[in-house]
């Protein structure tokens, strides 16, 4: 497999912090929070999909997002969870894109009311 | 345990449950943690903050409004003070000399030289022989800084999603066994000085898991209370460890 672009919703950035929240450094309380990765296996097989992409990228409302979830778990634990964020965004070479809202097709509102994903669509098809 | 002036803490002692768990717990996990990188030689050192990122000073390991209950633990378990000090002290000398062995790394001839060489050597290969290579073209002028961090943390292998896991994963290997070359000859022990230290560091987070572990069997059963905080208790506050 040998792929150009690959979009990163919150979900999966999620997954990849926790799963090192919870083997790298002990947060077994963040343990319920996984969701796929339930053994090496599953955290192995999607890193493997994700190396098989040239760049990955994701938008600002995704850090949003993994804010207010960090910002849930224990405060003495949290900027090692940002350190993690931080070491997984570099050392997959994650670029960062702002949405601006006055750049969108207008009609395209009408989905972001329903599901954010709206975002990595309109993402998708910016020219690389 | 030194018992201040004429107190002694009685039988279910809410303070000293409160030692428990805001400040013997956290720092237990905390501890296990650091063992766990400690073994593996990794410091979690990082050349954009140039400090330890998963290793932090003891105070790091408390929850912020939990302060107050380490200073009243701290006044009547004064072997601790001592010990808590020590641990930090060593986490600073082995951040301190990390700090110094990748600045010797980054500022020599030879190891930039192996770098580049490497780089080209990795970019040369045909991606047909290494299935999953990326590209290292746009971080060619950090290339030498991370492969100098990597050293630093004594690093094997690197997860399969990182841009740099293949290259790491082809010529890891040499960097390692090339450490002594890439030394300015008055520089020299600045390698094996890390390593002294992590190792330093290791012992001392192992023996303080071992002494916390221990207080805690015994406070326990001196003041019968749980090494857990109860559930109903517990389910008021937040998420994490």
């Amino acid at each position: 497999m040998n792929r150009r672009l690959l979009v990163l919703d919150t979900g999966p950035v999620q997954e990849l912090v926790n799963y090192q929240a919870v083997h790298n450094l002990g947060f077994q309380g963040l343990r319920t929070g996984l969701k796929f990765f339930r053994d090496k296996e599953g955290y192995v097989r999607f890193a493997r999909f994700i190396a098989a992409f040239h760049q990955k990228t994701t938008t600002t409302s995704v850090i949003v997002e993994l804010h207010r979830w960090i910002q849930k778990t224990d405060k003495a634990g949290q900027p090692r969870i940002w350190s993690l964020v931080y070491d997984e965004f570099r050392g997959m070479g994650m670029q960062e894109e702002a949405i601006k809202l006055l750049e969108m097709p207008k009609i395209w509102l009408v989905d972001m009311a329903r599901r954010t994903a709206v975002y990595f669509v309109w993402l998708n098809n910016r020219p690389y | 345990m030194t018992v201040g002036p004429n107190v002694r803490p009685h039988l279910h002692s809410r303070r000293v449950e409160s030692w428990i768990y805001t400040i013997v717990n956290p720092l237990i996990d905390a501890m296990r943690n650091e063992v766990w990188w400690l073994d593996k030689r990794n410091l979690s050192w990082r050349f954009y903050s140039r400090r330890a990122e998963y290793i932090r000073p003891i105070c790091d390991y408390i929850e912020p409004h939990n302060l107050p209950n380490l200073e009243d633990f701290l006044a009547d378990n004064e072997t601790f003070k001592s010990k808590f000090e020590g641990h930090d002290k060593t986490l600073q000398i082995a951040t301190d000399r990390a700090a110094t062995f990748f600045d010797i790394l980054i500022s020599g001839q030879i190891f930039k030289d192996q770098v580049n060489q490497s780089l080209e050597e990795y970019e040369a290969s045909g991606t047909s022989a290494q299935p999953n290579k990326t590209s290292l073209d746009s971080m060619k002028a950090d290339l030498p800084q991370y492969v100098a961090e990597n050293l630093v943390n004594s690093l094997d292998f690197l997860p399969n999603h990182y841009t740099t896991h293949k290259f790491w994963e082809l010529f890891g290997p040499r960097f390692r066994a090339q450490i002594s070359e890439f030394e300015g000859y008055k520089q020299r022990p600045s390698y094996s000085m890390l390593q002294e230290a992590v190792e330093n560091l290791a012992d001392l987070s192992t023996e303080l898991l071992r002494d916390l572990e221990g207080y805690r069997l015994r406070i326990c059963r001196e003041f019968d209370i749980p090494a857990a905080q109860p559930i109903a208790s517990a389910s008021s506050q937040r998420l994490s460890r």
